[in-house]
């Protein structure tokens, strides 16, 4: 399904150059359920943005299918982004603005989907998320377990093939952490392709396969390994 | 992403910062609502100094003897006929004049003077009289008429001070026996003299003086109206060249000649609005109706004009015109006619260019004629031209003022925009995660800035014609012709304004699509 080669990036800080990214090699398939670990500062997130084309790597290449990403334009990376990709971050980053539902059709919207149409959509996600009842609630409102399945919620709302998670249980409580990483694993067992960044070993071992880096490189990768 | 969507977005966004985006929609209201207003009403003026530059009136000379200047409102030196009437100038120098200058194409009486249906007392009454004499209350007239038509500095309506009694130079008197006109007498008695000699009469038999009756001087044939609609208007005491002078045609009856100025016919030509408020059934040419005290006969009916006076505004239909009777008085039935003084004479050019030089021949014409000085020439172009530079540069300060008020609203619009999207810095880079393009960021963002500075120019749009009658009433309260608001103007100008405003949305909305996402995300 993705295909990265060599792919390098370093940020340039003026007088110094950290790199992030040395040159990963890494191929992700159909249905895999990968957990990225390894220290802080080894390019986790960074390795996430890229795979989520919210970021461009310096060098190396990026297959999506059989799409070569770098010659596509922003609109067609965006719609990329919209249709296949889910997004789940450590920190929730809901709209404060909006409220759940509103949250979740936000995908739908820049798909052009029509209001009624989207909020079906969205109310059917929240209500098998088990959010029947906050459907109206403002992100404040919500509990951080609740803050989060509202993201997951959002994250699926234009049925994606892969769903790219920055820690998603970090700012939970382990009970409420569980409960994410099983509907993660539900999603997965339903097709869905996972990638979960995680510092607990615990979640690590979790998924099918668990990458570990270490000074932006590869340290390990068990789906190699097997 | 459908525009409602964005526009919903927007309204959530800007609901959610309420306060600083009320003041700053207010702001912008305020400079769109300067900016149309200035836009219609430097137009309006435009049009009206167009309108004006174009006016008859405004291709006038004035020639007044020094020292009789009766076009100032208030003369500088007390009026003493023993000194004024120096150089008296009088109708008969009009044609002199015009025989001694090439560039000059009129020359005309045309003083103000309201034209009343009523006898004195039994309402307003009031008239400037031929030549300067000032509004004189009934009581003056009932005080002792007997006294003030015999003896000299009496103080009756008619005539000015020291103008009275005639003849003082070259007067004649003419029997009201021309057809045209009329007398306010029945047949070839004078009431007046018949007064003086009841009177006389009373005094040498030592009997109690005869009282005075007001009516028995105001006495009228039976076919002369003396109830009409209006009880006053304004009317114009003019010379034949006046109608020449300002383009008024005839549309019914004929306008009268300067021979039924010199004979003393009492006639009257009306405005085409004024006859239609006189005479709603028609028939006006060829009635006799009471005007000041005077029989008049009317000639003529003028077409309509779009010509307004240029110091009250009121439309010259509306206006009747007598032959100046700076030459003569009908007074008990009897024409006195004199040759001067008549005040103010006025010549006129048919090319406003010629104004200058016309000026000159007039000068060096009165100058030989009554020794130099002796007469003032004053054009109403050049005051008018004083004035509207004065105005002009009044409103280049308030437009600029105008101007400078949307720009600083538009600086706070742009502040407050950049501010935004700073502050959602890590939301532009969480939509961009959910599959918004840079494209969509930007617009988002202008939608956003475009929506408060609509709104401010819709209430900027709709306050404007209050702001515009402030500017009005501050800036030139006394032209009184820009009083109709130019809504077109006011739309344009507020457009402008909107435009510019909008403009400054759009640099505070590209940054936003700058963000690079991923940068974004890491924020908080
Ligand atoms: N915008 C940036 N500018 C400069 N350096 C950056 C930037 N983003 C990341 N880095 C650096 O790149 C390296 C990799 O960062 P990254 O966030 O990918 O690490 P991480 O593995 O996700 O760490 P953590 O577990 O703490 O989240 C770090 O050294 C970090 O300081
Ligand atoms: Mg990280």
């Amino acid at each position: 399904m993705i295909t990265l080669e060599g792919i390098s990036k370093s940020y340039d800080l003026g007088s110094v150059q950290i790199s992030a990214l040395k040159g990963i090699d890494l191929t992700i398939d159909r249905g895999e359920f990968i957990t990225v670990m390894g220290p802080s500062g080894s390019g986790k997130s960074t390795l996430l943005h890229i795979l989520g084309i919210l970021d461009t790597p310096d060098g190396g290449t990026y297959r999506l299918e059989d799409h070569d990403l770098m010659t596509l334009s922003d609109k067609e990376l965006s719609r990329i982004r919209n249709q296949h990709f889910g997004f789940v971050f450590q920190s929730f980053n809901l709209f404060n603005e909006f409220n759940a539902l509103e949250n979740v059709m936000f995908p739908l919207m820049y798909a052009g989907i029509r209001g009624s149409e989207r909020r079906e959509r969205a109310q059917t996600l929240l209500s098998q998320l088990g959010l029947d009842h906050r459907l109206y609630h403002y992100p404040n409102m919500l509990s951080g377990g609740e803050q989060q399945r509202v993201a997951i919620a959002r994250a699926l709302a234009n049925d994606p093939t892969l769903i790219l998670a920055d820690e998603p249980t970090g700012n939970l409580p382990s009970d409420k952490g569980e409960e994410i990483l099983q509907i993660l694993d539900g999603l997965n067992r339903d097709g869905v392709t996972v990638v979960m960044v995680t510092h607990d070993d615990v979640l690590g071992r979790r998924g099918s396969r668990c990458v570990r880096l270490r000074d932006g490189l590869v340290e390990s990768d068990t789906g190699r390994a097997a | 992403m459908r525009p409602i969507d964005r526009l919903l977005v927007s309204i959530r966004h800007i609901r959610g910062r309420l306060v600083e985006s009320i003041l700053v929609v207010l702001a912008t209201a305020v400079g769109v609502a300067l900016v149309a207003s200035m836009a219609a009403f430097i137009r309006s003026y435009d049009e009206q100094t167009e309108y004006l530059l174009s006016h008859p009136a405004y291709r006038e000379l004035i020639v007044e003897a020094v020292g009789n200047e009766t076009e100032l409102d208030e003369p500088a030196v007390e009026y003493d006929p023993d000194t004024t009437s120096e150089t008296a100038l009088g109708y008969d120098d009009i044609q002199v004049a015009l025989d001694n200058t090439t560039l000059v194409n009129y020359g005309y009486l045309a003083d103000r003077e309201e034209l009343s249906t009523q006898l004195p007392g039994s309402g307003r009454f009031s008239g400037r009289g031929m030549g300067g004499g000032g509004t004189v209350a009934p009581s003056d007239l009932s005080k002792d008429p007997a006294a003030g038509a015999g003896e000299a500095g009496g103080e009756l309506p008619f005539p000015p001070p020291g103008a009275f009694p005639p003849p003082i130079d070259g007067a004649d008197i003419a029997d009201d026996g021309t057809g045209r006109g009329d007398g306010t007498g029945s047949g070839g008695s004078n009431p007046f003299s018949a007064f003086r000699e009841q009177r006389e009469a009373a005094a040498a038999a030592g009997e109690e003086l005869p009282e005075f009756n007001l009516d028995q001087f105001f006495q009228v044939d039976d076919d002369v109206l003396t109830e009409l609609p209006l009880e006053s208007f304004p009317g114009r005491r003019v010379s034949a060249e006046f109608f020449q002078a300002y383009g008024l045609d005839v549309a019914e009856g004929s306008e009268f000649t300067n021979e039924d100025l010199e004979s003393g016919n009492q006639v009257i030509v009306l405005g085409s609005a004024l006859t239609e408020a006189l005479f709603p059934d028609g028939d006006a040419v060829g009635t006799r109706i009471r005007l000041n005290l005077q029989t008049y006969t009317v000639l003529g009916v003028l077409s309509p004009t779009t010509l307004t006076d240029t110091e009250t505004g009121a439309s010259y239909n509306d206006v009747a015109y007598v032959p100046n009777a700076a030459a003569q008085i009908n007074f008990g039935g009897r024409v006195i006619r004199m040759g001067r003084p008549a005040g103010t004479l006025r010549f006129a050019v048919d090319d406003s260019a010629n104004l200058d030089l016309a000026t000159t021949e007039l000068q060096v014409h009165f100058d030989a004629e009554f020794g130099d000085g002796s007469v003032r020439i004053t054009a109403p172009l050049e005051e008018l031209q004083a004035e509207r530079e004065k105005l002009s540069q009044i409103l280049s300060v308030v437009l600029f003022l105008a101007a400078a008020g949307l720009f600083i609203a538009s600086i706070n619009l742009f502040n407050l925009m950049l501010m935004r999207v700073i502050k959602r810095t890590k939301g532009i880079g969480i939509t961009r995660a959910l599959g918004a393009t840079r494209n969509e960021v930007a617009r988002q963002f202008l939608n956003e800035s475009a929506f408060m500075s609509l709104t401010g120019a819709v209430i900027g749009f709709a306050v404007s014609p209050l702001v515009y009658r402030l500017l009005q009433s501050a800036l030139i309260a006394e032209v009184s012709n820009v009083t109709v608001v130019n809504w077109l103007f006011l739309f344009v100008g507020a457009l402008g304004a909107f435009l510019f405003s909008l403009i400054f949305g759009v640099y505070p909305a590209r940054q936003a699509g700058r963000i690079d996402a991923a940068l974004a995300i890491r924020s908080e």
